[in-house]
């Protein structure tokens, strides 16, 4: 699995943990998500991710709230690889989006 | 825009609550599954959810902090609001939270569970025995029992301060009380703001969601936000959006 080579790379010594310049905590190093090539919501305003199960197939899905009020969802991308995810699309119900007021 | 998916009416089905720049709350509702896929029906349009004078729930109205009374003479923002059955009485209270003066508050509901009825106050809510305060302003509020001691607890990210005092990080508020009066104790970071970033990780605008992404048995983060590097920008930093996880170690 692809998390472990980061996990791995941040073991010191001693047994300490370096998380990037942080004091020691009781997380490995972060390590980014990605879509494709990409980033994950590379493009998006201020992303807020919730991973759950939203449309009840049994599959948690990535759901991104934004600045501006919209809600995104992308679907596991599949394989070992547990940081990759297919692109993020708009959360909709029958052809319209979700999208909150905001200003 | 920090989402919570909850039966914020008591349907069964799974609803979504939230707040925005606009500083009111607002709920999506579930709708009925479909009956070919069986998968979930979607959600209705938006609507704001009102306190039982028919007005939108916000923070207009606030606690003078020094027992003054109730007052409105600043305008905090409402950004985060999450359900959370306060005094386990088995309907849905409101916590509502601020991202420009750090704050968090209580508005409770008067009604029953599936019929809320919102009073029309904010009780401030406190952490350590002082109000709720989080440097660098509150992004979006989750709640989690991040210590397994069977009562809620509050995870919560932090924008950073605009002029760079602290950046963003996100903070545990653990509850040291039981079901139905909670007790929040003082922050403690989780993920302490960084103070020199090099674009590795986030530090600005921390939206934390605390979930067991690998499903080894405990809680990791994921944290949306931005990867800040050095640049010619007036702050003298840009950003890069993304989503982190940070794995239990």
């Amino acid at each position: 699995m692809q998390l472990s080579i980061f996990l791995g790379a941040t073991l010191l010594g001693s047994g300490a943990i370096l998380m990037f310049g942080r004091s020691a905590s009781e997380f490995a190093s972060p390590v980014q998500l990605t879509s494709g090539d990409a980033a994950l919501a590379a493009k998006v305003r201020y992303p807020s991710p919730r991973l759950l199960d939203v449309d009840g197939d049994g599959t948690r899905e990535m759901v991104v709230g934004d600045l501006p009020g919209f809600v995104r969802v992308a679907k596991p991308a599949g394989g070992d690889d547990l940081l990759a995810w297919g692109e993020l699309a708009p959360l909709k119900t029958d052809g319209r989006e979700l999208k909150f007021n905001n200003w | 825009m920090g989402s919570q998916f909850v039966d914020f009416d008591g349907d069964g089905l799974l609803d979504v609550l939230t707040a925005t720049y606009e500083g009111a709350v607002y709920v999506a509702r579930g709708l009925e599954a479909s009956a070919e896929t069986k998968e979930r029906g979607g959600f209705a349009d938006p609507e704001h959810v009102l306190d039982r004078d028919g007005q939108r729930i916000g923070l207009q109205m606030m606690w003078s902090l020094e027992g003054k009374g109730w007052t409105d003479v600043f305008k905090p923002q409402c950004t985060t609001a999450v359900a959370f059955d306060w005094d386990a009485d088995g309907d849905l209270d409101l916590l509502l939270g601020c991202y420009n003066t750090d704050n968090v508050f209580l508005r409770r509901n008067e009604g029953k569970a599936g019929a809320p009825v919102f009073g029309t106050e904010n009780e401030p809510v406190l952490a350590g025995g002082e109000p709720f305060a989080l440097a660098g302003g509150v992004t979006a509020l989750r709640l989690v029992d991040w210590d397994a001691d069977g009562v809620t607890d509050i995870v919560c990210g932090s924008f950073g301060a605009k002029d760079r005092s602290v950046l963003g990080g996100v903070y545990l508020f653990r509850n040291e009380g039981e079901a139905g009066s909670p007790r929040f104790a003082a922050a403690k970071a989780l993920i302490a703001p960084i103070t020199d970033p090099d674009g590795t990780a986030p530090s600005r605008g921390l939206y934390a969601d605390p979930v067991d992404y690998d499903q080894d048995g405990d809680l990791d983060l994921l944290v949306g936000g931005y990867a800040e590097t050095k640049s010619e920008t007036t702050d003298g930093y840009k950003g890069q959006a993304g989503i982190w996880l940070y794995l239990r170690k």
